[in-house]
C-alpha cells in the first residue's frame, strides 16, 4: 500500500490539486484565504496561482518534454483558436486550396506534401463543422 | 512619365530573364536523359526499380590511389563482364565502402580477389554464398560483391525473387550504426538527441507541426483568399494579373528586394544540384528523387551520420537547404506579424458565454482527473498540459468580461463532487490492481513488414509496454538482440554473463564492447586478455614497456600497410591511447599519427615511419587504436625505442558496432551451455546488464520461439526504444517466404 502511494506520488499531488481547483470554482475559498492573510484575493487569483502550481508539477516530472510541449500546445491552440474565430469563408476556401493541391502533389510524386495537404484539408473541414456547430454556443 | 515608361520596360525585362530561367530549369528537370546501352539499362533498373544509388566508375585506369572515386562511398558500382578486360581488372573496381554488382552477359571466371566463375545461366564458386541463383560476399576488401547472371535478370519471375532479396539487404544496411568507440559525452548527445527525436514524434508535435504549416498558409495565402471569397471579384483578365504582378513586385522593391532576389539566384542554383543529384545517382533528372533526397538530408540526426561518413554532398544539400528555407522565412516575416496583429486581438476580444464557463470548467478538470488517475504522468502530462492551457484561457476571459460569477446551485455541486472523487478512486483502484497482477502488455509482431524476405541485422522499434508475438525460427547461425545472445541452434542452453567474469571453459561468445571498458576488463582478468589476443595485425593494440619520459623524443613507429586494395578512404591516422592511472581509472586522449599519402601499387606493402610522442601516460603499458583502419590494412606495427630497443605491440581483437569479436569452444553437436560474455558499460550500462540465461527448446517442428527470450529482456528494460536483431553473419534470412 506505501508502495503504491509512493509510486503514484505526483498523480496524487496533482488530484489533490485539481480538487482544490474544483473546491475554489464551487465554495467562496477567496474569503476564507483573504480573511486569513487579511489581504484582497480574487477567485481568479487562487485558480490562476494553482493552475500554474499544476504546471510546475508536470515540469518536474517531465522536464525537457514540458518545455517544448508547452510552447508548442500553447501555440496549436492558440492557432486553432484564432481559427475558430475566423470568417467560416476562409476556412473553406484554404480546405478546397488544399484539396486541390492534394492530387496536384501526388501526380509531381512529392507523396509528403499530398499526404499533408490531404491532412490540411480534412482538419480545415472539421474546424469549419465544428464552427458552424459550436461557434454560437460557446461564444457571445 | 517617361522616366517611369524606362522603369517599367527595364522591370518587364528582368521579369523575362526569371521567366526564362524558370523556363529553363522546368524543361530541364522534364528531361531524362538515357542512351539505352546493356550497362545503362542495367545501371536504370538498379537504380528506379531497385532505388539503389548507382555510382558512376571513374575513367582513369591507373592502379594508384584515387583510380575509382571515394567519396562516393554508399553507392553501388554496376559492372557487366563483357566490359571487365585484362588491362582493368575486377580487382580495380574494388573501393572501401563500395558495391559491386557484376551481371555476367559474358562468360567470366576470376581468382583475384576470389575465386568464382559465371555465365549467362549460371555462377559458381566455393568461396562465394549462393543466395536464390545468384553469389554474394560481404566485406571483401571492404568491399560487398554480387555476382549475378544476366537470365535471372531478364525473367520477370527471377527478377522479382531477386528484387526481394536485395530489398531485404537494403533494409538490413539501412539499420542504425552501433558506434561504442565515441566518447560518453558523445553517447549522451545522441540520447539527448533521441529523447528529442521520440518527442518529435509525438501527436503534440504532429498537431503543432500542422497549425503551424497553417499559420504559415494563411498568413501567405490572406491577400489570395480574400481576393477569392471577395464579392465584388474582379474579372481574371490580363489586367489583373499585370497589375498583381507589378503588385507584387512593387513590394518586394519597397521591402525585401534583397532576400526576393536572393531567392531568386538560391532557386537557380537548384537547377545545377538537381542536374549533379540525378547523374551521380544514376536516377537521371529527377526532381521527384531530388526532394526524396532533400527530405532525407534535411533531418539533423541523419545529418551526423554523413559527417561521420565522409558523405559531404549530403552535408551540402542540408546546408543549402537549410539556408533557402531561413531566406525563405524571413521573406514571410511581414506577413507572420500582419497575421500575429490580426489573430490576438480577435483572441482576445472573443467573449465566452456563461454556460461554456459554467459547464466547461468542472468538465476539464474532470477529464484531467482522469488523465493523472489513470495513467502515468510521464504518458499523459501533454493532455494535462493541453487542458490547463484552455482552463488559463477560459479563467482569464472570465476575469476580463467577468460574464459568469462561479454560482452553482447545491446539486450541481454534489454531482461535481460525487464525480471527481468516483474518478479519482476508480483510477486508484485500478492502478493496485495493475500492480498486483503486473504490467499489462500489448503484443506486436517481431518482424513488423510484410516483405518475403527479411534478413538480419533487423532493427526493431520498441513502443511502450509492448512484446512480441510467438516467432518461431529454425536457423543454423546464432542470434543476439543488442548485445545479448537470445538464439544459438547447436546449444541446449545459452547464459549471458559479465566479461569480467570471463572463464575460458566451454563454448563462449565475447562482444565487442566500449574500447574504455574492454581496456579495464582486459586489464583486470587475464584470461580474456588472453583470449582476445590476436596473432595477426589489428587496429588494437597494447604497448608493453615504452619508456615515456626518456624515450619520448626520439622514439619512432613504423607501420607498413598491406595496400592490398586502392583507396583505405584515410587521409589522416589519428591514434587513441587508453591506459590506467594511479587510481585504477581508464583514460585515453588521441592525437595525430601520421598522414596517409596512399600506396605507390596496389598489393605491394608500403612502410612509413615516423616519431612516436605519446602522451604522457602513468602505468608501463597502453593500448592504441588507429581509427578507421582495419586489421587488413595493417601488415606490420613496430614502435623503434631509445638504444636500438624494438617494442612489437600485442594486438587484441576489436569490432564495430554490435559484433562478436572472439569465441572459443564451438562445436556443432555440444550438450553444455554457451555463454555470451558482456562488457558492462560503466557509464550507462551497468544498471542495465542482466544476466540472461534460458534453455534453447524446439517444438515439434524443431523450431525455436525467439520472441520469448527477447520479451524476457524487454521486460527487464534491457532492450529500449530501438534494438538491433542480429548475427554472426550478414544477410542472415530470419524470414523466407518462397
Amino acid at each position: 500500500m506505501l508502495n503504491l502511494l509512493k509510486d503514484n506520488i505526483y498523480s496524487i499531488v496533482l488530484n489533490l490539486l485539481f480538487l482544490l481547483f474544483l473546491f475554489s470554482i464551487l465554495f467562496p475559498l477567496e474569503k476564507t484565504i483573504s480573511k486569513l492573510l487579511k489581504i484582497h484575493i480574487l477567485k481568479t487569483h487562487i485558480l490562476s496561482v494553482l493552475l500554474l502550481v499544476v504546471l510546475l508539477v508536470i515540469a518536474k516530472i517531465s522536464a525537457l518534454g514540458f518545455i517544448v510541449s508547452f510552447v508548442l500546445i500553447t501555440f496549436s491552440f492558440l492557432v486553432f483558436l484564432f481559427g475558430f474565430l475566423s470568417n467560416r469563408k476562409y476556412i473553406y476556401m484554404l480546405a478546397l486550396v488544399s484539396l486541390s493541391l492534394t492530387p496536384i502533389m501526388l501526380i509531381l510524386k512529392v507523396d509528403k506534401l499530398a499526404e499533408f495537404f490531404a491532412q490540411t484539408c480534412y482538419l480545415l473541414l472539421v474546424l469549419g463543422v465544428l464552427k458552424d456547430v459550436f461557434y454560437e454556443k460557446i461564444f457571445k | 512619365m517617361f522616366s517611369m515608361k524606362k522603369y517599367l520596360n527595364k522591370d518587364i525585362f528582368k521579369i523575362q530573364i526569371i521567366l526564362f530561367l524558370v523556363s529553363f530549369g522546368i524543361f530541364s528537370v522534364s528531361l531524362n536523359v538515357f542512351a539505352q546501352t546493356k550497362l545503362d539499362y542495367y545501371k536504370k533498373l538498379f537504380a528506379e526499380d531497385f532505388e539503389f544509388i548507382i555510382s558512376e566508375e571513374s575513367q582513369d585506369t591507373s592502379l594508384g590511389v584515387g583510380s575509382t572515386p571515394s567519396d562516393l562511398n554508399d553507392g553501388y558500382l554496376v559492372l557487366l563482364s563483357s566490359s571487365i578486360s585484362k588491362e582493368k581488372t575486377l580487382e580495380n573496381y574494388f573501393v572501401k565502402n563500395k558495391k559491386i554488382i557484376l551481371v555476367c552477359d559474358k562468360p567470366y571466371s576470376t581468382t583475384n580477389p576470389i575465386k568464382f566463375s559465371c555465365d549467362k545461366s549460371n555462377v559458381f564458386s566455393s568461396e562465394l554464398e549462393n543466395t536464390a541463383g545468384f553469389l554474394r560476399k560481404t566485406w571483401l576488401q571492404g568491399t560487398d560483391l554480387y555476382v549475378i547472371p544476366e537470365n535471372i535478370l531478364v525473367s520477370p519471375d527471377e527478377r522479382s525473387n531477386i528484387e526481394e532479396y536485395f530489398n531485404a539487404f537494403r533494409r538490413s544496411d539501412a539499420v542504425p550504426s552501433i558506434s561504442e568507440d565515441k566518447n560518453t559525452v558523445f553517447i549522451k548527445v545522441l540520447k539527448k538527441i533521441d529523447q528529442v527525436k521520440v518527442l518529435l514524434k509525438t501527436s503534440t508535435f504532429e498537431t503543432f507541426g500542422i497549425a503551424f504549416s497553417m499559420f504559415l498558409i494563411v498568413s501567405i495565402s490572406f491577400g489570395f483568399l480574400k481576393f477569392l471569397s471577395g464579392k465584388n471579384k474582379k474579372k481574371l483578365n490580363s489586367s489583373v494579373f499585370k497589375v498583381t504582378l507589378i503588385k507584387i513586385k512593387d513590394y518586394f522593391a519597397l521591402h525585401h528586394w534583397v532576400v526576393v532576389y536572393g531567392l531568386i539566384i538560391l532557386t537557380t542554383m537548384y537547377i545545377p544540384i538537381i542536374v549533379t543529384l540525378g547523374v551521380k545517382d544514376g536516377r537521371g533528372v529527377s526532381l521527384g528523387y531530388f526532394i526524396t533526397y532533400s527530405l532525407d538530408t534535411f533531418k539533423l540526426t541523419n545529418l551526423i551520420t554523413y559527417i561521420d561518413q565522409g558523405n559531404y554532398f549530403r552535408v551540402v544539400i542540408f546546408f543549402y537547404n537549410f539556408i533557402y528555407l531561413i531566406t525563405l522565412i524571413t521573406l514571410f516575416v511581414p506577413s507572420l506579424i500582419t497575421t500575429l496583429l490580426i489573430a490576438f486581438p480577435r483572441i482576445e476580444n472573443a467573449k465566452l458565454k456563461t454556460e461554456t464557463h459554467k459547464y466547461a470548467v468542472p468538465l476539464l478538470v474532470a477529464l484531467s482527473l482522469i488523465a493523472s488517475s489513470f495513467f502515468e504522468i510521464s504518458d499523459s502530462y501533454r493532455f494535462l498540459i493541453f487542458t490547463s492551457v484552455v482552463l488559463a484561457f477560459i479563467i482569464l476571459n472570465n476575469l476580463k468580461y467577468k460574464t459568469f460569477s462561479y454560482k452553482y446551485t447545491y446539486r450541481e455541486k454534489m454531482f461535481i463532487i460525487i464525480i471527481s472523487f468516483l474518478i479519482i478512486l476508480s483510477g486508484f483502484l485500478m492502478k493496485a490492481r495493475e500492480k498486483e497482477i503486473g504490467l499489462n502488455y500489448k503484443e506486436e509482431d517481431l518482424i513488423g513488414v510484410n516483405d518475403k524476405v527479411v534478413t538480419l541485422p533487423y532493427s526493431k522499434q520498441l513502443g511502450d509496454n509492448v512484446i512480441f508475438n510467438d516467432y518461431l525460427v529454425s536457423m543454423s547461425d546464432p542470434v543476439f538482440a543488442d548485445r545479448y545472445l537470445v538464439y544459438s541452434p547447436n546449444y541446449p542452453s545459452v547464459e549471458n554473463k559479465n566479461a569480467l567474469e570471463f572463464k575460458n571453459l566451454g563454448p563462449f561468445y565475447i562482444q565487442n564492447g566500449v574500447l574504455s571498458d574492454m581496456v579495464s576488463a582486459i586489464y583486470a582478468n587475464e584470461e580474456l586478455s588472453k583470449a582476445l589476443t590476436l596473432k595477426t595485425p589489428s587496429n588494437f593494440f597494447k604497448v608493453i614497456g615504452f619508456e615515456n619520459k626518456s624515450g619520448k623524443d626520439n622514439a619512432k613507429i613504423q607501420i607498413t600497410f598491406t595496400c592490398e586494395i586502392a583507396d583505405i578512404g584515410l587521409y589522416e591516422i589519428v591514434s587513441n591511447y587508453y591506459y590506467v592511472n594511479a587510481d585504477g581509472e581508464v583514460k585515453d586522449s588521441d592525437k595525430l599519427l601520421l598522414y596517409f599519402p596512399g600506396c605507390s601499387k596496389v598489393g605491394e606493402p608500403e612502410t612509413f615511419t615516423v616519431e612516436f610522442k605519446p602522451p604522457y601516460i602513468e602505468s608501463d603499458s597502453f593500448f592504441m587504436r588507429l581509427q578507421g583502419l582495419l586489421g587488413k590494412d595493417i601488415k606490420d606495427i613496430k614502435i623503434l625505442a631509445l638504444e636500438n630497443k624494438i617494442i612489437e605491440p600485442i594486438y587484441y581483437s576489436k569490432g564495430r558496432g554490435y559484433s562478436v569479436i572472439a569465441s572459443g569452444g564451438l562445436t556443432s553437436s555440444a550438450s553444455t551451455k554457451i555463454t555470451n560474455y558482456i562488457f558492462p558499460n560503466s557509464d550507462t550500462l551497468s544498471k542495465d546488464f542482466y544476466n540472461l540465461s534460458f534453455d534453447v527448446e524446439f517444438d515439434s517442428e524443431g523450431k525455436f520461439n525467439i520472441s520469448k527470450p527477447i520479451n524476457e529482456l524487454v521486460k527487464q528494460g534491457v532492450l529500449k526504444d530501438t534494438f538491433l536483431i542480429w548475427s554472426t553473419i550478414k544477410y542472415v534470412p530470419i524470414r523466407l517466404d518462397e
